[in-house]
């Protein structure tokens, strides 16, 4: 936790714990709710897209905002510096239509066994996530891609790519 | 001051290129030219140009250290309003490019950035390059 935004913002933790239990109230898994109040402690940015969620009425907003806490929770694991490779302007068409191919290859198997929904149900990761996961063209993560393949299954072959973080 | 591409910057120009939001010609000749003058921020006039370039804030409208906006308006064939999160430490943190389409989306947008700009300073980021 880092202790300087709690000294700032001493209601914070007690809001963002508040918040937590509304999600879980509205159906949000409890690893998702926990996971969202421990990155929120440590992150304002974190804190102020759960206040943005308490403060929505629009259910798709809500969606959104509850794919970018997950988003957030994933990036905010990275506990390293890491140096990847350059990638120049000219090959990114090559590489988004690579990773186009491998996302829509999973949804099928996803979708034969069973769909987002019960993926979601399985993995934890709400399903707004997962269908921002499969529409983006972003690079996955290796580990949301390990979380898939062990709820269904799944083999390394099924889940490899060469464009994963 | 060196201009460093991350993997956040990566991750939205594959998303964004693949839509089609902007071509090669308008990455070419407005947008790769105008993240260059970074390498002599903020020597160019166009950091004083708020059209161009502006502090970022949240959305209880405060200021994020270190984060600022480079935009650019009608570019595409949809004509539409796209938005580059920029961190300025002692490098220039390219951190999201999206486009603008409501102050909803863009307020979650900048949240997620103020989450980054804490994890470029932790030092906990994915470096995809540098641009020269």
């Amino acid at each position: 936790m880092n202790p300087k935004i709690l000294e700032k913002k001493p209601e914070s933790k007690s809001a963002v714990i508040d918040i937590g239990h509304k999600m879980n109230l509205e159906g949000l898994s409890e690893e998702f709710v926990i996971a969202a109040v421990r990155t929120a402690l440590d992150y304002e940015g974190v804190h102020d897209l759960m206040v943005l969620w308490e403060e929505e009425t629009d259910q798709n907003e809500k969606n959104e905002i509850v794919a970018d806490i997950q988003e957030m929770i994933d990036e905010c694991s990275q506990k390293e510096k890491v140096e990847s490779v350059y990638v120049r302007f000219d090959d990114l068409d090559e590489i988004a239509n690579d990773i186009r191919t491998f996302k829509d290859n999973l949804r099928h198997v996803v979708d034969e066994k069973g769909g987002i929904k019960t993926l979601s149900k399985l993995t934890g990761i709400p399903q707004p996530s997962l269908s921002r996961f499969f529409s983006s063209n972003a690079m996955p993560r290796r580990a949301t891609l390990l979380k898939i393949a062990r709820v269904l299954g799944l083999s390394e072959v099924q889940i490899s790519t060469k464009w994963s973080r | 001051m060196d201009v460093i591409i991350t993997g956040w910057a990566l991750d939205s120009y594959l998303d964004l290129k693949h839509r089609k939001v902007f071509s090669k010609e308008e990455y070419k000749e407005q947008i790769r030219p105008d993240v260059l003058l970074l390498r002599n921020y903020p020597r160019d006039p166009k950091f004083t140009n708020d059209k161009f370039w502006s502090i970022a804030t949240d959305r209880s409208g405060n200021k994020i250290a270190g984060g600022y906006k480079m935009k650019w308006h009608q570019m595409g064939s949809g004509r539409i309003q796209l938005r580059l999160s920029v961190g300025i430490f002692t490098d220039a943190f390219l951190c999201e490019a999206y486009v603008k389409n409501n102050d909803k989306e863009e307020k979650r947008k900048l949240a997620k950035f103020k989450a980054r700009l804490q994890k470029i300073r932790e030092g906990n980021y994915t470096e995809n390059g540098r641009l020269s």
